[in-house]
Parts: structure tokens; sequence; C-alpha cells
């Protein structure tokens, strides 16, 4: 019996232990691969506040123009302005901002659309949500308007560039990778969870051995 | 720019940051409870006081204004960073959350699903190395150091991915940093005061040093401060050295205050076994197991029933009467489409059936019977679910082609004759009848609750094994019994079940109630014991996985595109007869193809002699949680675009009821940019679950490993391919229905 007991607890001996070797390292190699698919592939430049696209002196103001993100790309884009009083640098957070697109490309439609901006998340920004249909070189013209009404108004033209659209693939790809995540997390939770019940009945095996040879 | 306007910008408030804090906090509290029960010593309310601030801050410095002003000013990002790692980290494990948080989980979910995990040698073994002072203290360094390299943090301020993982190992990092200071309950063997002291000490003057740098620079580090304009009119420099010196400032308060409490701590060892033996006379007793219990009084669910019928006799009178276009000023437009379907499937998921509870259909049962007798008994033939199956396909058909959704009218018929036929089953059949045999939404709910999280339950197995009358199934004068004729001691999860809790009330023996249970437990079991499910049910079940897909696809561009080639392809002109061939041929041909040739390759995998019609229906129930995550997308994003389309509907239907002028309220818009990856996300937690089941069921049906792989495989492969479809119909560009190309 004794012989037995002790072969059979060195045969559990010999057997690799769960979670140690070269299927760790493969694990581990696992994890990190779905975790760089998860950071590394997602957009390349997605900022809250973006970059400025221009700036510069308009009927009295000081205007700045900030987009998100940075480049821009066929779809959405957020549009920041920041009025400002030139010689005081004081805030006007006051006047009416409205934002025109149009293509700047030739040969397009000369038509713009029209964007009312408003307080936006950022403190003392007007900011707008501008769809951006075709990629190519677009024309953004801010038009400050003071209380008096809209014979005082000020314009500030700047030109930007729309790249072509993200591959959505691209943009979720956090999202897209995340079930391989989770189930790279099932399985090792499966093999554990074999491992405990193969280690549990060894175990049990070596309690209760039979007598005799 | 004044405090108060920045205050008042507006918050990031998005799930992604909300949704895991809630989460937290709602396990930390449950658990919080169980084991100050057990161990009041260890656990005094200041613990969770503490905890819930540093969660509270966390929320503050990730979508507070704060996280506004960090992009515009140096200093406003300085401050945000303080908070991630030397305030919200110490509140955080001041709580000792380690406990509380895994006995918050529920019961199998610890001892089967964390407990492995966490036993494993590997993930010990790297815990043990990262929480060594001298790594924790490296890593956070090198954190800290690397991403204030202009290069990164530039980086970090123009992409939201990268920003997003700055935060993220700032908070990690300094995570491990406080553990390794404040060695919180239940560490076995905490480090001795003097290197904890040593390491506050360390940390303290490398952030003296480090904020010397910004307060004495000077010029300017990073070039985006000076390209952006802020509303403070600050210039870069003074920017700049504030925030060095608000880091000085604030990073040696956080240290002196934690080295202050490590000096009490080990000064006053008796306090905390003092504090121990007080609090053991104010232990918590132990909750009973809970559930949605408050359904139990009848009382209420007579009030929601009613209220319900209300609102479906609204629904059915404005569908009517009411203006039929555009359909989402009407109530049938949108109460049935946008609220109702989305809101059941919360509360299957969250708390149980709970729309079959308050089934307002049901409310003229009695009175049905009393005018008609219930003079006919069901027939033989039509005991099984393909009633069922057939009206949800008729529902499907009607929504796709007849586009339902988009006339008030046919939703209101819909919705009358669905009253009129409960009605007359109700009245000419038993009780019950219409619920177990001919309401497909019931079916709807029946499948897709064997994901919630609760089950009407005997309390007591042995209580049951005694009784004689059964009166849960029966029923007495007090209550009737079971609608659907389900023993209690005998069910097995949700099938079946409508909620009533009728068999809750009629147990003389107080021994039936509502009990948590792990979601998708019984998936795979018929409704009473370990059977597998019948060709009926794993039909019904195919056409509540298919019809999620082809219900979403239909307005997805590739899809109405690929329609519209195959009919030109085959020289067809698109109507309502092709359309209608190509939603049945998608609802009915391909599944039963593609489950024919899964079960036959996995049964050549696998080895096995079961009859492919068993291995089907054993195996289709896996792919429910799949189908349920699809149909959660699709609905959750029509409720969550026309969350506010009530209010333009209701204000329309009163101003036709009162004769009064249109007042429309501009409902703000809720901002949606996170609705496709929380979509894409709910669909991954779908696959994964649906072939954690597809492996559970495939080890009860060849128990070695390799066969069972085998036998799912083709199963796998089958989910797979339907969640590419739904990433596909998440991805591309809409196209709803009726709307033209």
């Amino acid at each position: 019996m004794r012989r037995r007991v002790s072969s059979a607890r060195s045969r559990v001996g010999r057997q690799p232990r769960s979670g140690s070797g070269p299927a760790v390292r493969l694990r581990g190699w696992a994890t990190l691969l779905v975790l760089l698919l998860a950071l590394g592939a997602g957009p390349g430049v997605r900022a809250d506040m973006g970059i400025p696209l221009g700036s510069g002196l308009a009927g009295g103001y000081r205007i700045d123009l900030i987009a998100y993100p940075a480049p821009l790309r066929v779809g959405h884009g957020f549009f920041s302005v920041l009025v400002r009083d030139p010689g005081t640098g004081a805030v006007r957070s006051d006047l009416g901002v409205v934002i025109e697109v149009r293509s700047a490309d030739e040969g397009a439609a000369p038509g713009a659309l029209v964007f009312p901006a408003e307080a936006g998340k950022h403190p003392g920004f007007y900011s707008a949500r501008i769809p951006l249909a075709n990629a190519g070189l677009g024309l953004a013209t801010i038009r400050v308007m003071s209380g008096s009404g809209p014979s005082q108004k000020a314009a500030l033209e700047v030109v930007f560039d729309v790249l072509p659209s993200a591959q959505p693939w691209r943009e979720h790809a956090g999202a897209i990778a995340f079930p391989f995540g989770l189930l790279a997390i099932f399985v090792w939770h499966q093999r554990r969870s074999h491992g405990r019940q193969a280690k549990q009945g060894a175990s049990r095996v070596n309690g209760h051995a039979p007598p005799g040879g | 720019m004044n405090a108060s306007a920045l205050w008042g910008a507006s918050w990031s408030l998005g799930p992604g940051l909300l949704f895991p804090l809630v989460v937290s906090a709602w396990l930390y509290l449950r658990g919080f409870e169980r084991v100050r029960g057990q161990s009041p010593g260890h656990f005094p309310p200041w613990r969770r006081v503490a905890f819930l601030l540093g969660l509270g801050l966390l929320f503050v410095a990730l979508a507070s204004p704060l996280d506004a002003a960090a992009d515009l000013l140096l200093t406003a990002h300085m401050v945000q960073h303080w908070l991630l790692m030397m305030v919200v980290p110490p509140l955080i494990w001041a709580g000792a959350p380690t406990v509380p948080l895994l006995r918050g989980l529920p019961l199998d979910w610890l001892s089967r699903g964390a407990g492995p995990l966490l036993s494993s040698p590997t993930l010990k073994r790297g815990l043990r190395i990262v929480t060594h002072p001298g790594i924790a203290l490296g890593l956070w360094i090198l954190v800290t150091l690397g991403w204030h390299w202009p290069p990164a943090y530039e980086l970090a301020l123009q992409s939201r991915a990268a920003h997003d993982t700055e935060h993220l190992s700032f908070l990690a990092s300094s995570l491990l940093l406080w553990f390794c200071i404040l060695q919180p309950w239940p560490v076995r063997a905490p480090r001795a005061f003097g290197i904890r002291l040593l390491l506050v000490v360390a940390a303290g003057l490398f952030n003296t040093l480090f904020s010397a740098a910004f307060a004495f620079s000077a010029s300017p580090f990073y070039a985006f401060y000076a390209e952006i304009p802020n509303p403070w009119a600050m210039s870069v420099m003074a920017d700049q050295n504030t925030a060095g010196a608000f880091m000085w400032v604030g990073g040696s308060l956080s240290m002196i205050a934690a080295a202050a409490g490590l000096t009490l701590a080990a000064l006053s060892p008796a306090g905390l076994r003092g504090a121990r033996i007080r609090a053991a006379g104010k232990a918590v007793r132990p909750r009973a197991p809970g559930g949605p219990g408050g359904l139990q009084a009848l009382g209420l669910r007579r009030a929601l029933q009613w209220t319900l019928a209300l609102a479906a006799g609204l629904v059915v009178v404005d569908g009517f009467l009411g203006a039929q276009a555009p359909s989402s000023e009407n109530l049938a437009g949108v109460l049935p489409w946008t609220y109702w379907r989305a809101l059941s499937l919360f509360a299957l998921l969250a708390l149980g059936n709970l729309f079959c509870a308050v089934c307002p259909l049901t409310l003229s049962r009695n009175l049905a019977a009393r005018l008609l007798g219930r003079p006919f008994r069901w027939p033989d033939w039509l005991q099984n679910k393909w009633l069922s199956a057939a009206l949800f396909l008729f529902y499907l058909w009607s929504y796709e082609i007849l586009d339902l959704w988009d006339r008030p009218r046919a939703t209101a018929i819909w919705i009358a004759g669905f009253f009129v036929l409960c009605f007359l089953v109700e009245g000419l059949f038993r009780r019950g009848t219409f619920c177990r045999y001919v309401c497909p939404v019931g079916q709807f709910q029946f499948v897709h609750s064997a994901l919630s999280p609760s089950e009407v339950q005997p309390l007591s197995p042995a209580v049951c094994a005694d009784c004689t009358s059964h009166d849960c199934l029966r029923g007495n004068a007090g209550a009737p019994g079971c609608p659907t004729d389900l023993y209690l001691p005998a069910k097995t999860g949700n099938q079946d079940c409508t909620f009533c809790l009728d068999c809750v009330r009629a147990c003389p023996h107080d021994n039936a109630g509502v009990v948590r249970v792990t979601p998708g437990r019984a998936l795979g079991q018929g409704r009473a014991g370990v059977r597998p499910l019948g060709p009926d049910m794993a039909g019904l079940t195919v056409l509540f996985v298919w019809g999620a897909f082809v219900n979403a696809m239909g307005m997805s561009r590739p899809f109405v595109q690929a329609q519209a080639d195959l009919a030109k392809a085959l020289g067809i002109s698109p109507g309502p007869g092709f359309d209608s061939a190509v939603l049945v041929g998608t609802l009915v041909l391909v599944p039963v193809l593609a489950l024919a040739f899964c079960s036959a390759a996995g049964r050549l995998l696998a080895r096995t002699s079961v009859p492919l019609g068993a291995l089907a229906c054993r195996l289709v129930p896996a792919l429910v949680p799949l189908g349920l995550a699809m149909w959660l997308a699709h609905l959750s994003f029509h409720l969550i675009t026309g969350l506010f389309s009530v209010v333009p509907a209701s204000q329309r239907a009163w101003a036709a009821l009162t004769s009064g002028p249109l007042e429309f309220v501009a409902a703000a818009p809720l901002g949606t940019d996170w609705l496709i990856d929380a979509q894409l996300l709910s669909l991954g937690v779908g696959l994964v679950v649906s072939l954690a089941v597809l492996w559970r069921i495939g080890q009860e049906i060849a128990p070695a490993p390799g066969r069972a792989l085998g036998l799912i495989l083709p199963w796998s492969l089958l989910a797979l391919a339907l969640w590419s479809l739904g990433l596909l119909t998440f991805l591309s560009p809409m196209e709803m229905r009726g709307m033209g190309a």
C-alpha cells in the first residue's frame, strides 16, 4: 500500500503544474497580444480638445478655432471656438457664434452648411458637432454676432484638410477585441478548474487507496 | 473665466466610466454588509465612507469639468493626476476592498468563477512580485517620469486612447504603491513599519524633486499648451510653475498624512483590538435571501397590470384615431417599439420575467372564464410551442414586410388583436393556456429569462418532500395554483414561469420564493428536471436567435443592398412577395441547414452516436445568449436614440384630445458617441457566454475534453459567424426600412 501511495504521489508530482511552463508563457503572450490589439489598434489620434486649426483678428475680436479629432476625417468633427477681446484678453461668452462649412476643392458645389455653436464641454469655448461628408479641403467661416444685431458681424476664414474616414473596425477595435480577451480569461479559468478538479481527484485517490497490491 | 462657470461646464457622463464605478460600489456595499456581520472589527463604517469617497473622487477626476480644463491648463491636468495618484488610491485601500468586493459577488460566481482564477499560482507569483516595495516604488517612478516625458505627454493630449492608458497606468501603479504603504486587511504578514515609512519618504522625496523641476523651470516643457489658447489668459510659464507648486504641496500633504497615519497606527496597536471588541456588540445580522419579492403583494401586481393596460389602451386609441404620419409622433409608433421592447429586456436581465408578471393581457382572464365557461380542452396536437413559433414568425413578417413599426394603426390592430385572442383562449380553454401555448411574447420572455438572475423556487426541498397538498400546482382558496402547470419541486429554470407568484401565495408552508441564481445555469434544460428540449422548443429558440439578427440586419445598408442584388440576379422585381420569401428562407431554411451541418460535423468530430435531432435540440439553447445580446444591442439603440420621443408623441396626443395648440418642447438629445462600442461589447459578452454554455453542454454530452471540443467546434464557428454578422450590422451605415435607398 505504501508503495502505491508513494508512486501515485510521485506521478502527481511529475505532472506539470497547472499555470507553469510553456503554457504560461503562451497565455502571457496571448494576453499581451489581446491588450495590444485593444489599445494599440484604436484610433490614432482622438483627443477631446483637438488641435488649433487657425486663429486671427476679425471685427474687433480675437478668434481661435480648434478641431477634434486631429486630423479631421470624414464623419463628424467637433469645432471649438474661443472669442476674446484682443486688448484685455477677456473671454466673450455673450456672443452668437455660427460656423459655416463648405468644400474648398475646385469644382465642388458652392453650398455651405451652417451650424450654430453653443457653450461646449471646454470652459469658455463655443462648440458645434459638424458632419464632414467628403475628404479634401474644407473652408470654415466663423461668424461672430454681437448683441447689437447681425450688422455687427465678424468673420474669420480657416482652411482645413479632411482625410478619408478611418475604417470602422479600427475605430472600434477595442470593443471588437473585447470578447477575445474575455475568452482568454474563460479558457484560463477552465484550465484552472480542471486542474483543481484533477488535483482533488488525485488527493482523494491517495487518501482512500484500497489496501493490498 | 470664473470658477462657477467652469464648474457649470458639461460633465463627461458616459457608461464607460459610470458602469464600472457603479458596479464596484454596488459589489462593495453588498459585500461590506456581509463581512461586517462576521468581522466587525475590520470593517468600521469609516471604511465604507473612505472607499465610496475614493470612487467619487475618481469620478470627479475623470468626468468633471476638471477633465475638460486639463485639456487647456497644465495645472488642471496636474490636479487631475494628483487625485488619481495621491488621493484616490489611499482612500480605496483604506476601505479594505478586497474581501467586500469578492463577498459582494454571488456565491456561485465567487466559488466557481473567481475562485479558480484567484488561486492561480501564476497570478499569486505575479502579485507578489509587483507588490514588492522596491518594485512598486520603481514602477510608480517610471510611470510618472515616462508619461511626463514631453513626446509621451503630448501624445496623451492628442489621443484619447493614449490619454486613457496614461490615466489607467497612473491609477494602477499608484494602487500598487499605496498597497505597499497601507498594507490593507487581509494582508497576512504586513511589511514592517520602517519599510512602509521609508517608502513614504522615498515617494515624497521623488515628488519633491519632480515638482521642483516644474516649479522652477524657465522654459515650457510642452509645446501643446503654448499653441492651445486658454480662456484664463494664463501664460504657459505661469501655468507650468503653478502646476509644479501644486504638485509639490499636494503631493507632500498626501505623504505627510500617510506618514502621520502610519505612525499613529504603529504607536497604538491596542486601538484596533479595542475597536474590534466594541464593534462586536453591534454585529449586523445576515440578511435572508431576497429578490423582487415586492411583486408577491397582489395589490402591487394588479396596480402595475392596470397601469400597463391603461398604456395599452392609449396606444390602441391613438393608433386608430391619431395622426398616422410621422409615426414617431403617435403613441403607437413610440411606446411599444421604442420603450416597451427594450425596457422589458432590461428588466429581464436585471431582475426576472417582470413583463409576464405584470402582463395586462391576463387581467381579463377571470371575466373571460365567467362569460365563456372554459368548455373546451386544448387539443393535444397543439400542446407544444409550434403555434407560438408560427405567431412569432408572423410578427417578424409583419414587422419587416408591412413596416409595422411605422404604421400606428397596424400596431393598434396587433395589440387589440392580442387582447381579443387572449380573452378567447382564456375563456374557452383551461387557465394559462394562452401563456403556455399561444403567446409569442411570453415565449420570448420564457426563453430569454434563462439568463435572468432570479427564479421562483422552493426555499427548502425538504419541506416540499413532506408536502401532500401540492397547493403550488393545484391552488387553494387563497390563491390559484400555477397557470402553466409547473410543479415547483420539479421546476428547473424559468421556462414557462410567468413570475405571477401564484405558487408563492398558494404555498401553505411559506416555502416558495424568488431566489437568486446564476444566469444561464438552466440553459439546455427543459422546464422540469434535467431533460433536453423538444424540437418545438428548439425551433422556437432558433427563431428567436435568428430573428434577432434578421431584425437588426434589415436596417443595415449592406444587407438591404444584398437583397436588391439577389432580386436583380434572379430577374425578379423586388416586392412584398420576394421580400417575404427571402425573410422566411433566412429565418427557417438557413438555420435548419446550418444546424443540420453543425450537428453532423460535431457528431463526426466527437465520434458520438447521439441522434442528430437530439444533438441539435441539446445545443441550440447555447445560442440564446448571443441572440439576447443582439436583441439588447439593437433595441437599446432605439431606446437611447429615441429616449425622449414620448414627449412629442404624448404632446400631440394630448393636443388632439383637448383640441389645444401643439407646443413641442425640444428635448435635449442624449450623447450617443459611446453607443456603437456599447453595442459591440454587448454582442461580445453574448458570444463568450454562448461559447461557455456550448462548452458546458458539450462536456455533458461527451465528457472527454477533446471530444467535447470537437462536438462544439462547428457550433462555435456558427456562433462566431453570427457575431460577425452582428458586427457588420452595427458598423455599417443604417438604412431604415421604408425610407428608400
